[in-house]
C-alpha cells in the first residue's frame, strides 16, 4: 500500500521542516509524516477494521485467525515496501530495513495486533502501523548502517488465556511451559499450546525457555501506544511521553473463612461472617488507599471478584466462606511489597476481632517497568523542539514494553492521545494526534542508540 | 487577612505543615489533583505552634462571634476533635463530638457526648477543602436538636469549584484563622519555600480546576458529586 513511488512526497516533507526550523532544535530535525504514508496509515487502519469488525467492537483473539489474520495484513504491506519479513519461533513478526553494519545492535520498536473480545482498533495495532511508517520513512532516507526492526507480538491481551505479553516473553526465553495447557477462556476446550502450534509457533523451542532475541543485540526499544485512561484527554495533549509502567500483585484466590450458622438463631457475638470479614477488609485497605494517594503514592486497588458461593448461599445464612480477588498495582515496587503487608496485617487484625480466618495467599508479581532516563529526554528535547504539546506520565496499564525493559533493553513508550480508555468499541484516536507521536517514534528509533550510547 | 491570620501563617510554613510537591501531586479523595498538602495537625504538635495557634483561634472567634454567640462547641469527628476540645476548656463550655457517620439510629445517632437541647453550637475542624461535607455536620446537630451558630476552621482551602461557606447553603457562615490569602504574602516576605515552589502554588490558586486537570486529577466537577 505504502509501495515506493512516494519518495518525492517524503522530499517535500523533509525540506518543509529544514525551512521552518523549530525554536529548539534537537539533534536532527523531525520530519512530519510524509502526506502519502499518512494516507496509508488511515487505509491500514481501515483495512483492519473492515476486516475484524464483529458488529459491535474489534475481535482479534490472541493465537487466532484474526491475529494471524490482521499480522498477514502488516506483513504484506511491508513487502510491498520492500522491507524483509521473517516469523520466529513463537509466529512473531519481524520486519526489518536491514543496516551496513550487521556488528550494531539492532534498533527495535513494535506493539501487538491481537485485541480482547469485542475491543478497538488503535489499541495495538497504532503501535505496529506507527513502526512501520518509521521503517520505510527510514529506506526512503538512504542505506544506514543500524539495522532497524518492527516486532508485531503475539497474545499481548490476557482476554484470551488469562496472560499477557505471550510473545514478548517468549522472545527472551520467559515463556512458561505451564501456559501451554492454558485452556482459551471463550472456547474452553482449545489449549494455547493447540492455539500456537495450529498459527504456525514452535512450541518446543519455547519450552525449552530457548531466547528467540539477545537483549545485547537491541541497542533499545520503542512502543508507540493508544492511552488507555483518560488523563491526556484532560490534560489536552496529544503526545505522552511514559516515564513508567505500573507493575502488580494479584491474589487470584483470596478466601475469607467463618463458620455457616442461622440467620435468626446465632446472636452477633458467636457468629463467624465470611461476608463481614472480607467486607472489613475491603473496606480497610480503602481507607488506607485514600491515605496513601493524599499522600502522593502511586497506587490503585481492585477487589474484582467478591462471592459467596451461588451453591450454598442462601438469605437465611450466616455466610461461611467468601472468595474474592484483590488486585493492586504501582510505579512502585516497595509500595506493592508495602500494601502487600499491610493488607497481611489487617487481615491478621480481621481473624482476630471477627474470629475469621481470611488467606490471601501469595501474590502473582509482574514488576513495575522503568523506562530508560535517557530515552526519556531524547523524548521530550524532541518534542520541544518540534513545538510538539506532550507530558510526561505513567502507564496504569502494562504492556510489552514492560517485558523488554526488565529483560534489561533500554525502552521508551510514546502514547496517543485516545478517548473512551481502550478494552471497548468506543476507542478514539485522532489520526492528526497519532502521526503527531509517530514522528516522535520515528526519532527515537532513530536516534535513540545513538543517545544511549550503544 | 488579619495579623492573627498572618501569625498563624508564620506558625504553619514554620513546622513544615505545609508541603509543596508539584512534582508527585497530591490526590485528594474527591479526585483533585493538588501541589500542595496542609497538615494542621503537625502543626498542633510542636507545643509553642500550639500555644499560638489557640492564643489566635480564640481571638478570631471572639472577634467574629463575640462574647455571647454561642455556649457549646462541637467537634467534627477525627480531625476537629484535638483542637475543639481544646478551644472548649479555654471557653469553659460543653464539649461533643459530631461523627461522620450515624452509630445506631435515633436523634442523636451522630453525637458522641451530652448536648443540651437549644444548645447555639460553635463547630469546630482543621481544614476545610470546599465546605460541603460540613453541611453534613451542621445537620447532624440541628437533629440532635442544637442550633449551629458559627463554623470555624483552622485552616481553609477555598479553591474549589464551588465553595460552600454561607449562611444560604451551610445554616451558619463559615470562617477560618488561615486562609491562602494569609500565606502568600507571609511565605513571600519570610522566603519560606522555594520561589519556583511559591510561583507553582500562585499558578495552582490561580486555577486550581486547569492546575489539577494537568496533573491527572479531576478536570472538572464530578456531576455525580452530591454535597
Amino acid at each position: 500500500m505504502f509501495g515506493r513511488a512516494a519518495a518525492k512526497s517524503s522530499m517535500d516533507g523533509a525540506r518543509r521542516a529544514g525551512e521552518h526550523p523549530a525554536m529548539d532544535q534537537p539533534a536532527m530535525p523531525l520530519p512530519p509524516i510524509a502526506p502519502d504514508l499518512a494516507l496509508r496509515a488511515a487505509a491500514l487502519f481501515e483495512a483492519l477494521r473492515a476486516a475484524h469488525h464483529d458488529g459491535t467492537g474489534i475481535t482479534r483473539e490472541t493465537y487466532g485467525a484474526g491475529e494471524t489474520a490482521a499480522m498477514r495484513l502488516i506483513a504484506a504491506e511491508a513487502e510491498a515496501c520492500g522491507l524483509h519479513t521473517a516469523w520466529d519461533a513463537a509466529a512473531n513478526l519481524r520486519i526489518t530495513l536491514p543496516g551496513r553494519d550487521p556488528t550494531l545492535p539492532m534498533a527495535c520498536c513494535g506493539s501487538h495486533l491481537d485485541s480482547v473480545p469485542q475491543g478497538g482498533n488503535f489499541d495495538g495495532a497504532a503501535g505496529v502501523i506507527a513502526g512501520l511508517l518509521a521503517l520505510v520513512a527510514a529506506q526512503r532516507q538512504g542505506p544506514r548502517a543500524r539495522t532497524l526492526m518492527l516486532l508485531v507480538m503475539r497474545g499481548e491481551e490476557s482476554a484470551w488465556y488469562g496472560r499477557p505479553y505471550l510473545g514478548s516473553s517468549a522472545l527472551f526465553g520467559a515463556f512458561d511451559p505451564a501456559w501451554l495447557a492454558l485452556p482459551c477462556l471463550q472456547v474452553p476446550t482449545l489449549t494455547l499450546g493447540r492455539a500456537m502450534t495450529r498459527e504456525g509457533a514452535e512450541i518446543a523451542t519455547l519450552a525449552a525457555g530457548t531466547k528467540l532475541l539477545d537483549p545485547l543485540d537491541i541497542s533499545h526499544f520503542v512502543e508507540l501506544h493508544i492511552e488507555q485512561g483518560p488523563v491526556m484527554v484532560a490534560r489536552g495533549v496529544p503526545v505522552g511521553l511514559v516515564s513508567g509502567i505500573r507493575g502488580n500483585h494479584r491474589h487470584p484466590n483470596a478466601r475469607c473463612l467463618g463458620e455457616a450458622a442461622h440467620s435468626g438463631a446465632v446472636p452477633r457475638w458467636l457468629r463467624r461472617d465470611a461476608v463481614l470479614g472480607a467486607a472489613d477488609l475491603a473496606m480497610r485497605l480503602d481507607a488506607s488507599w485514600r491515605v496513601l494517594l493524599e499522600r502522593g503514592e502511586d497506587l490503585v486497588m481492585t477487589m474484582g471478584i467478591f462471592t459467596t458461593d451461588p451453591r450454598e448461599h442462601a438469605m437465611t445464612r450466616v455466610p461461611g466462606e467468601l472468595r474474592f480477588t484483590l488486585e493492586y498495582r504501582s510505579e512502585s515496587e516497595a509500595t506493592l511489597d508495602d500494601f502487600l503487608a499491610l493488607a497481611e496485617e489487617e487481615a491478621a487484625a480481621i481473624a482476630r476481632e471477627r474470629r475469621v480466618r481470611i488467606t490471601l495467599g501469595p501474590p502473582v508479581r509482574t514488576p513495575p517497568a522503568v523506562m530508560d532516563a535517557r530515552l526519556l529526554a531524547l523524548g521530550r528535547e524532541v518534542c520541544t523542539g518540534a513545538g510538539i504539546a506532550h507530558e510526561v506520565l505513567a502507564s496504569g496499564a502494562g504492556h510489552d514494553a514492560a517485558i523488554f525493559a526488565n529483560a534489561g533493553v533500554p525502552s521508551a513508550m510514546v502514547f496517543v492521545r485516545n478517548e473512551h480508555g481502550s478494552h471497548n468499541p468506543h476507542e478514539a484516536m485522532d489520526m492528526a494526534d497519532f502521526l503527531e507521536a509517530a514522528r516522535v517514534l520515528a526519532a527515537l528509533l532513530l536516534q535513540g542508540a545513538e543517545a544511549l550510547g550503544r | 487577612m488579619s495579623d492573627h491570620g498572618a501569625r498563624a501563617a508564620q506558625i504553619l510554613l514554620d513546622t513544615g505543615a505545609i508541603l509543596l510537591r508539584p512534582e508527585k501531586p497530591f490526590m485528594f479523595s474527591s479526585g483533585w489533583a493538588s501541589p500542595v498538602y496542609v497538615d494542621v495537625h503537625r502543626a498542633l504538635s510542636f507545643p509553642m505552634a500550639r500555644r499560638a495557634l489557640l492564643e489566635g483561634a480564640e481571638a478570631r472567634i471572639l472577634d467574629v462571634a463575640g462574647f455571647n454567640g454561642f455556649d457549646a462547641v462541637a467537634a467534627t469527628e477525627q480531625g476537629g476533635v484535638a483542637l475543639a476540645a481544646m478551644l472548649a476548656a479555654r471557653f469553659h463550655l460543653p464539649f461533643v463530638t459530631v461523627r461522620r457517620r450515624a452509630q445506631g439510629f435515633g436523634a442523636d445517632a451522630h453525637i458522641e457526648g451530652a448536648l443540651r437541647p437549644g444548645a447555639r453550637c460553635l463547630l469546630v475542624s482543621d481544614v476545610t477543602t470546599d465546605g460541603r461535607s460540613k453541611g453534613a455536620y451542621c445537620n447532624a446537630l440541628r437533629r440532635a436538636g442544637a442550633a449551629v451558630a458559627e463554623i470555624f476552621v483552622l485552616f481553609k482551602y477555598g479553591v474549589f469549584d464551588r465553595v460552600v461557606d454561607g449562611v444560604a447553603e451551610l445554616g451558619a457562615p463559615l470562617f477560618a484563622l488561615v486562609t491562602w490569602q494569609d500565606v502568600l504574602p507571609v511565605a513571600a516576605a519570610r522566603g519560606a519555600l522555594p520561589a519556583a515552589q511559591l510561583e507553582e502554588l500562585r499558578r495552582y490558586l490561580a486555577d486550581p480546576v486547569a492546575w489539577s486537570a494537568a496533573h491527572g486529577g479531576l478536570a472538572a466537577p464530578d456531576p455525580a458529586w452530591r454535597g
